[in-house]
């Protein structure tokens, strides 16, 4: 059974890694190459690039290694998130059918970007840091873990307050909902990035909207072909006459 | 409470399903994508990532 979750969670992950490296190559390599350009100028960005002709041909292959990386980042993410996470979690994320995709690829989404980025927000390239790269990633992988706790904390209250007879389900909702909530005090704790921006307002607030449409986009589309995967699987058991499987028979 | 014990039978579900190696061969892959995507500093493969890291949000110089 852990294998037909993680095979489903790969296959969700090389589609959504396939768009998400489409909007990078498209999108996101020439926009960022261009915010970079005026970032250079401003001459705060300490960027190891060599100048001249090799430039050229070492940005057209850094952008290849950004598209791939992209793809990678999705199938992590199908993998680790909708293959492994979701078969242990699966009882208690609420919801039937599909929304089960959906609420969970919300709760993947608060885990791996919001909850960080209210501690480290995405910045354009050529911003400046008060805080060191070290201690930055380790504010992110921090606010990772406390997103897990927090979105795991929410599902499980949610199943707690829908359970009582005396909670309607908006409340239970809201109520649920708390932990969540709770995460930006978390990040209110933690040392401040204080940040200066050397590219114009403009293209830095596009540049932020592009990487949370990415990650969005990237989320959604690992919902959709979760959620179109395991509707696939569900109609095969009805039609097949075969059981749900329960131990041991497993596979694809 | 139901919930939690479900969850519990899913972890005790993997523990008959998988062998030690397989799962360490799922938790290594998924390791090593994962420090090869978000915690490399060499300057090169740091560079050659950076506007994937710029474009997913994740900590970059």
């Amino acid at each position: 059974m852990i294998v037909e979750y993680l095979v489903r969670g790969v296959k969700a992950g090389v589609v959504a890694g396939l768009i998400f490296g489409l909007l990078l190559a498209l999108v996101a390599n020439p926009v960022l190459g261009y915010a970079e350009g005026i970032g250079h100028e401003s001459g705060t960005h300490d960027h190891e690039q060599s100048t001249g002709i090799q430039h050229d041909s070492l940005v057209s292959i850094f952008n290849g290694i950004s598209v791939v990386s992209g793809v990678l980042w999705g199938i992590l993410l199908g993998a680790v998130g909708f293959g492994v996470a979701f078969f242990f979690l699966e009882p208690i994320v609420p919801g039937s059918g599909p929304v089960k995709s959906y609420v969970f690829a919300t709760a993947g989404f608060l885990t791996t970007s919001a909850a960080p980025w209210l501690a480290v927000p995405p910045a354009p390239p050529g911003t400046t840091h008060s805080l060191g790269v070290q201690l930055r990633l380790l504010v992110y992988g921090g606010m990772m873990i406390a997103g897990a706790v927090a979105v795991v904390a929410s599902m499980l209250l949610y199943g707690r307050l829908q359970a009582r007879p005396d909670f309607p389900t908006p409340f239970a909702v809201v109520g649920g909902l708390v932990p969540v909530a709770a995460l930006p005090v978390v990040a209110a704790v933690l040392p401040t990035d204080r940040t200066t921006v050397t590219v114009p307002a403009t293209l830095a607030d596009g540049v932020v909207g592009l990487t949370i449409f990415g990650q969005v986009l990237l989320w959604l589309t690992l919902a959709v072909g979760h959620a179109r995967l395991t509707g696939e699987r569900a109609r095969d058991h009805a039609t097949g006459g075969v059981g749900q499987v329960s131990h041991g028979a497993g596979g694809d | 409470m139901p919930a939690t014990n479900a969850v519990h039978e899913r972890w005790s579900l993997a523990k008959d399903e998988l062998t030690a190696a397989q799962a360490a061969a799922v938790i290594l892959t998924a390791g090593a994508l994962g420090f090869a995507l978000l915690l490399i500093q060499e300057p090169t493969a740091h560079e050659a990532m950076h506007s994937f890291r710029h474009a997913a949000g994740i900590v970059c110089h």
